[in-house]
């Protein structure tokens, strides 16, 4: 005997009711007396959630109602497919150990996808659009730089033309490949409010590498030029910028996917959470970026040491007036968090790594997975 | 006046939560419009008034055509806003203009879905009214304000500046009294319509308040922050300052100073903006509600107040980011329960006398829209 209400189809109104269930038949009563019964087939039984009221909806549209849903589970088996896969995540839910285990699983998975599920997709799907795509990211993109922020180059036409030529020749042949597009030297001018203008390079997806008058003027030598610009034709033949744009796509529908129903309280949390993730992304290309530059540098014979020398300069550059000797260590790991940049004990280890293999004149040098 | 009651847990809301997450990652996304089901029929079923509970009807299966298509149609917005920089910019214009009809159809499919001692509710406001309440008006208003602004300023600057003070506020409660108006009053259950009839002048002192709590909030602020550079100017300088705030060690640098000067801001314009936002959905409600019935016999009334709202809201975040959103479920479940158990009904009547309206069935396809590319009526007040 179930207690519950019964409602006429449509209607608000409702009278107590009592469900009586034998075997495979039902017999309904209100105040004592018999209103309808049949076969138990013919009801249409809601899905058990936590203990939210049970509707039973009746061949004529009428719904009987009742918070005894332990009754209803014993009594109604499920009939449909759908509905015993919905009893099945009743019991997930109801299960602690089970939801506890869901929590980790879930935390789990959250981790892995983003630790090495994320990267290894977004590098398969970049590696399989045709070169095109790729190149397509960043039409207009030197017009529009041109247009905002980059000034035309003031360094002289003469060593404007050396370290082309050495690019030409020397350095952007080190790397053949059938699908890579043409690399193409640009010298900009980067105004900055302070003293000195900006010391930068930048690669575009089409194969346009921008070098700032800057870095020039930093640079002690050619070979330090070299090594930034074979950092830059990492990033292209990598195609960095892709996988950034596809790894931003993928966490934006994942987030969309996963915690839909959270957005309202919690963009703030999803927003400082994927810039926080994207900066994660951009350390792990700048070291790949590095380590394309090294393996290239031990062809070409440019010492590895150049990349750590010229680096450290344009850090300083920029933060003349930080004292990096001195730098706390919790702020340094909270900027390092926020930092686009891996750090530079990282960077300082692996071009170590490559230097000595310079020293020894090997060509091959493989990096220890650590 | 009978009280509406909420009668579920942050820990039963976890547990359906979690495993929900789970079931969607396990099926990479497809168990999403079953999840959603789930957390809906939780709620709606958990909210109770006078010894009857709320009711949503949909399912996963009913949404899950409109739930593929609406993901297809957000990848294909991101990809093709990045391939293509002109239809990157057309793309946004386009979901504008969407955007009203992707509301309006949302708001009908979910009143439908509805459902109150077996009658269901349901919105009947004619799809023009959404694109004149949501588009018409937030773009004509801000032509008209634009252009007096411009010709003002050729009279005076200093005119222009205090009318721009004035103008930004009078906007948002136009389009509050808009939208919200549109919105009650296309709303109905079964054959009784809510109808309310909303002021301009209310909404505009409210958030004229509310920007005048802001101002009031930044200068204390400002005021607060000058002093300590001053005093501790005399005392060893800024540095010695946030040294000892942030008890950092003995050697501070002028990028930790910035850092902790950016955290430091951060959280002083967090809290003024949940305060804000309190207050504005506060009052806001309490207005709204107490001009808003039902069939002509029921009413309304909202005993939020602004203080109760910000110190659920303000919780909340922290709970959020103490628990790294593990704690959302409860977070949620404090805020909905805050909300809802604040409206008071009074029906001395009572609800006997309801029946279902014979509607069209709208698709879900608006509803799955919305929730992909997050669209959603921000200013509402309930």
């Amino acid at each position: 005997m179930i207690e519950g209400r019964l409602y006429q189809a449509g209607a608000s109104n409702f009278v107590p009711a009592r469900l009586l269930i034998s075997g495979s038949d039902f017999q309904l009563y209100t105040e004592g007396h018999f209103v309808i019964g049949g076969s138990c087939e013919e009801l249409h039984t809601s899905h058990r959630l936590g203990n939210i009221a049970r509707k039973i909806t009746l061949q004529y549209g009428s719904v009987f109602e009742t918070k005894d849903n332990n009754a209803i589970d014993k009594l109604l088996k499920p009939k449909s497919h759908a509905s015993r896969v919905m009893a099945f995540v009743d019991t997930l839910e109801k299960n602690l150990s089970l939801v506890i285990l869901s929590t980790f699983i879930v935390a789990g998975a959250v981790f892995i996808s983003f630790k090495w599920g994320l990267p290894t997709i977004s590098h398969a799907i970049a590696e399989a659009l045709p070169n095109s795509v790729n190149q397509s990211l960043s039409s207009h993109a030197l017009q529009f730089l041109d247009k905002s922020i980059l000034e035309p180059s003031k360094l002289s036409k003469l060593k404007q033309q050396d370290i082309r030529q050495n690019f030409d020749h020397n350095i952007a042949p080190l790397y053949q490949a059938n699908d890579t597009p043409k690399f193409t030297l640009h010298f900009r001018h980067w105004p900055s409010g302070r003293k000195n203008s900006i010391a930068n390079a930048l690669a575009l997806p089409d194969g346009n590498i921008i070098v700032t008058d800057r870095l020039v003027e930093l640079a002690q030598n050619n070979n330090e030029i070299n090594i930034v610009l074979l950092h830059e034709m990492g990033h292209i033949v990598e195609r960095h910028t892709l996988k950034k744009v596809i790894e931003g796509g993928i966490i934006t529908v994942a987030s969309v996917l996963i915690f839909g129903d959270m957005s309202s309280i919690s963009d703030l949390g999803v927003g400082v959470g994927s810039l926080l993730i994207s900066n994660a992304y951009s350390r792990e290309y700048e070291s790949q970026a590095d380590q394309f530059a090294y393996q290239l540098a031990l062809k070409a014979n440019i010492p590895p040491s150049s990349l750590g020398d010229i680096l450290t300069r344009m850090e300083n550059d920029t933060h003349d007036d930080v004292n990096q000797t001195n730098k706390n260590t919790i702020t340094k790991k909270a900027l390092d968090i926020l930092s686009t940049h891996p750090n530079r004990e990282q960077r300082t280890i692996m071009g170590k790594h490559y230097q000595d293999c310079f020293d020894k004149s090997i060509t091959q040098c493989p990096l220890a997975q650590n | 006046m009978t009280p509406i009651k909420f009668n579920g847990s942050g820990l039963e809301y976890f547990k359906i939560w979690i495993v929900n997450i789970l079931l969607t990652i396990v099926t990479l996304g497809l168990y999403r419009p079953w999840a959603k089901v789930r957390t809906l029929r939780y709620f709606y079923g958990n909210t109770e008034l006078d010894n009857s509970n709320f009711e949503y009807h949909a399912t996963g299966k009913q949404l899950f055509f409109s739930f593929i298509i609406a993901v297809a149609l957000l990848v294909a917005y991101l990809v093709i806003g990045q391939l293509s920089p002109i239809l990157g910019l057309i793309l946004p214009i386009a979901l504008l203009i969407a955007l009203p009809w992707i509301i309006w159809r949302s708001m009908k499919f979910n009143l439908n879905m509805s459902s109150y001692r077996n009658v269901r509710f349901g919105f009947n406001g004619e799809l023009s009214g959404s694109y004149i309440a949501l588009l018409a008006y937030p773009i004509g208003l801000l032509a008209v304000g634009i252009a007096a602004l411009y010709f003002v300023s050729q009279i005076s600057i200093w005119l222009a500046l205090v009318l721009s003070l004035i103008a930004y506020p009078a906007y948002f409660a136009m389009i509050s009294k808009v939208t919200n108006s549109y919105v009650v009053n296309g709303s109905h259950f079964g054959q009784g319509q809510f109808s309310t009839n909303l002021e301009f002048k209310p909404f505009f002192m409210i958030i004229l308040k509310a920007a005048g709590l802001a101002f009031l909030f930044l200068l204390i602020v400002l005021i607060i922050a000058f002093s300590i550079i001053l005093s501790s100017a005399n005392s060893g300088g800024l540095r010695s300052f946030f040294q000892a705030l942030a008890s950092f060690g003995q050697s501070i640098n002028t990028a930790s100073l910035i850092f902790g000067m950016i955290i430091f801001m951060y959280g002083i314009f967090i809290l003024t903006g949940l305060y804000i936002f309190s207050y504005v959905k506060a009052h806001q409600r309490m207005y709204l509600l107490s001009k808003t019935t039902l069939n002509k016999s029921i009413t309304f009334e909202s005993t939020l107040t602004t203080n109760k709202y910000f110190s659920v809201m303000l919780t909340n975040l922290l709970l959020l980011v103490c628990t790294l959103g593990l704690g959302y479920p409860w977070a949620a479940v404090r805020l909905y329960r805050c909300s809802i158990e604040s409206i008071n009904v009074q029906a001395e009547e009572g609800f006997n006398n309801f029946i279902s309206k014979q509607t069209g069935e709208e698709g879900p396809l608006g509803e799955e829209l919305g929730d992909a590319f997050n669209a959603d009526i921000g200013s509402l007040a309930f």
